[in-house]
């Protein structure tokens, strides 16, 4: 037989009440906040998957940006080149039209004055601006890809953006491929885009047969050029458009992961308060009916 | 042969004893909720018998002692999880306090403020040209510091503040030893030459020694003559006889921690027992000011330490723009003369500071739109640099954040089941040495009869003196 005395008694009674407090305060936390962690201690492992989840999803939220801006930037650059293509072969058909005999030198110089007229545009094109970027100077994006001479102005830099975490993806094209030729091109005989209008322009408006048909080549060589860069171009906005919608889906499963973690189950939450709820009132209950009964009831 | 007057001896011997009785329960009914009181009963015993007329006959009762319920066994055992529970208990607390710095729903953690950051890069790698987002990257770069300042002040705060809880303890600590030394004294004093106990009294001596296993690690015995000597942190003498030793703190030189000193009581040999304390309160207290904290203070600067050297390595090797666009070689963040500190001095290059065109987001000279050097700055997100080459910056935070959420749940853990233990030792030690009113309502009961049974009797003795008397 174990003697129970009222200090003991009073104890343990006071330990219950506190204990079906503490619980009960527990769960009043959890519904409030919403938040299953609400201090380190409930779980530590789970706090730092909370954290490696979220850095997770900054790194994601900043490919979603260089993406966004990435798009724009190679948006922007098939739009130029495709001006710059259809101006191209506006210039052909101008020039094939002016060569043939039915045009006499008034016509040609005609012709010519056309042809300056998309030259200046074809220029301005060259150096249109993403932002504050010109798009094909390579990293001198602070300087005309081209002059008026279509002297190229820029620098071969290659722009890459993150847009995964092992995966950085260009988003320029290198402008002096596309206004200049390099070295082996020009022993062939080429000369670059602007110099060869502007050589077709003065060819016509000279009335030099062979200076125009030299030029209409050197044309053709580059509206090719034009059509593999634009090609290019293509591929990248593809590899970007695709890259977003896995990222887009990465995006939700990490934050759902996170949620499930760091989010309370908003039912079992509520029903836990409930439950601990009741566990309190009738440990109050019971220690109500407790303290009454003695020996010294019954003593007249 | 006795007389009539030996029978009203008995009588009133036995009405003594009733009343010690009707005395000691109401004590133990004023004292039912008295902390540390054993209940004290009343021991009566027969008196030695008289031989008369060839008869050896009862010669009454009397009160052989006034003793204390309690086994000593139990106590010991529950001073020592005592002992256990203090620390846990306290090592919890301190822990709960700190965890918060560490907190998931902290705004402008480290954790988040190094993401933040490196979203900063990200968007200076699309605009490496323009003001507005290199501004941007500087502000990140500055809260990434303030936030590895804080925690850094943060840590040292807890570290501190517990240092001053250690004053308190050993003040506590000095009046507890006083307090056995004297009640030692007493004891013997008035236990000299009686056969009683001095009941209350070593009540309360219990009562101090229980409070002092909770600060420390303790082993006591009682010597013949009702004294406790009592030893604690390791082995170190706390109370001898009458005499206590003394607790004092010594701020160290290093980081102006305090240590515990003690002098023994003849006031010669003075010991440091800061390591040497493996229980109670006390050990809480410094092992986490000393170890746990210590430690993520140390973790903290070797984050501080290897991001700012890593991020400068890299953006030494970069260009700026305008008047930092042709040479190379700046810092972005302060370098950190040494890993110590590095967490308290982590801040932005004089050269960032002045001008966000000294970042080097290029690399080559003079060029406005190259980020190629960001992309390289960018790939140390994904880093493995540190715990030898396996966590990330993030990854080191996190695993910061788990160490602790760990030791407190530990603690939390312990601190639990040791409450259990204390609670159900201390139902125990209640249940021997408690007041119950039900069994105290019963002694009333006892004693009241008895009482009133021998108030009868005295009536009756002296209805026979009247009859003896009245004989002519």
């Amino acid at each position: 037989m174990v003697r129970v005395t009222e200090a003991q008694r009073f104890y343990s009674l006071k330990n219950n009440v506190a204990r079906a407090r503490e619980d009960n305060l527990d769960t009043l936390n959890q519904v409030a906040s919403q938040k299953r962690i609400t201090h380190l201690h409930e779980d530590p492992i789970g706090a730092n998957k909370i954290l490696r989840s979220r850095s997770r999803l900054s790194e994601l939220d900043s490919f979603v940006s260089n993406l966004n801006f990435g798009k724009g930037f190679v948006n922007t650059t098939e739009k130029s080149l495709s001006l710059i293509q259809d101006s191209l072969i506006r210039i052909k058909e101008l020039s094939v039209a002016a060569a043939s005999d039915t045009f006499d030198s008034q016509s040609r110089m005609a012709t010519a004055a056309e042809i300056n007229e998309l030259l200046n545009g074809i220029v301005q094109i060259a150096n249109t601006r993403f932002g504050a970027k010109y798009i094909f100077s390579g990293f001198r994006t602070d300087t005309p890809a081209i002059d008026r001479d279509g002297v190229f102005l820029g620098d071969d830099g290659e722009i890459f953006l993150q847009i995964g975490a092992q995966n950085f993806q260009r988003v320029n094209i290198p402008g002096r491929e596309v206004f200049e030729i390099d070295p082996s091109e020009y022993a062939r005989g080429h000369i670059g885009m602007i110099p060869a209008i502007s050589s077709l322009r003065q060819g016509l408006a000279t009335d030099n047969k062979t200076q125009i048909y030299k030029a209409m080549e050197d044309l053709d060589f580059h509206s090719d050029r034009l059509t593999t860069h634009l090609a290019n171009i293509g591929a990248i906005f593809n590899t970007l458009e695709r890259t977003s919608q896995q990222l887009q889906l990465n995006k939700d499963l990490q934050a759902e992961s996170l949620s499930h973690i760091e989010d309370v189950d908003l039912f079992q939450a509520s029903s836990d308060f409930k439950r601990t709820e009741q566990v309190l009132q009738g440990t109050l209950q019971a220690t109500n009916k407790m303290m009454q009964p003695s020996l010294l009831n019954y003593i007249r | 042969m006795t007389g009539l007057n030996n029978t009203l001896n008995i009588s009133g011997q036995s009405l003594y004893a009733s009343r010690q009785g009707m005395n000691t329960t109401s004590h133990n009914i004023a004292n039912a909720h008295t902390e540390g009181y054993s209940r004290q009963r009343v021991d009566i015993s027969a008196h030695e018998p008289l031989a008369s007329f060839g008869h050896i006959i009862g010669a009454g009762a009397k009160i052989a002692n006034v003793s204390r319920a309690r086994d000593v066994f139990l106590e010991r055992k529950l001073n020592a999880a005592n002992s256990a529970q203090g620390d846990s208990e306290a090592r919890f607390k301190a822990l709960r306090e700190v965890e918060a710095v560490f907190s998931p729903e902290l705004e402008g953690s480290i954790n988040q403020q190094i993401d933040l950051f490196f979203e900063g890069l990200q968007a200076l790698a699309s605009h490496p040209e323009e003001l507005s987002v290199r501004s941007s990257l500087r502000d990140r770069g500055a809260n990434l510091a303030s936030a590895f300042n804080s925690l850094d002040a943060k840590l040292k705060g807890h570290r501190r503040g517990l240092n001053e809880e250690l004053r308190a303890s050993v003040d506590e600590l000095n009046r507890m030893v006083t307090g056995i030394a004297a009640l030692n004294t007493k004891i013997r004093t008035l236990e000299s030459g009686e056969h009683s106990r001095a009941n209350d009294l070593r009540d309360q001596r219990d009562m101090l020694l229980r409070e002092l296993s909770k600060l420390i690690d303790l082993s006591y015995y009682e010597d013949q003559h009702g004294m406790v000597t009592v030893r604690g942190a390791g082995s170190a003498l706390l109370v001898d006889r009458g005499y206590h030793s003394q607790f004092s703190l010594e701020a160290r030189g290093e980081d102006g921690m305090y240590d515990i000193k003690i002098q023994d009581p003849d006031g010669h040999v003075s010991q440091n027992i800061t390591n040497r304390i493996s229980g109670g309160v006390l050990k809480a207290i410094i092992d986490i000011r000393d170890r746990s904290l210590k430690e993520l203070q140390g973790r903290n600067d070797q984050l501080a330490y290897t991001l700012a050297n890593s991020v400068n390595e890299i953006h030494r090797q970069g260009f700026g723009l305008g008047e930092y666009s042709i040479s190379g070689g700046r810092n972005f963040f302060h370098p950190p003369s040494s890993l110590q500190d590095a967490a308290l001095n982590f801040g932005l290059d004089r050269a960032v500071l002045g001008s966000t065109n000294a970042i080097a987001a290029a690399s080559t000279a003079g060029t406005a739109g190259d980020n190629v050097n960001v992309n390289r700055l960018i790939k140390l997100k994904a880093s493995r640099l540190l715990e030898e080459e396996t966590a990330t910056f993030n990854e080191y935070f996190a695993n910061n954040v788990s160490l602790l959420g760990v030791e407190a749940k530990r603690a939390e853990r312990e601190a639990e089941s040791n409450n259990v233990l204390v609670a159900d030792l201390t139902a125990r030690v209640e249940a021997v040495s408690g007041v119950s009113l039900d069994e105290e309502a019963m002694n009333m009961i006892k004693w009241q009869t008895a009482f009133t049974a021998t108030s009868k009797l005295i009536s009756a003795i002296d209805e026979m003196y009247q009859d003896i008397l009245g004989i002519r």
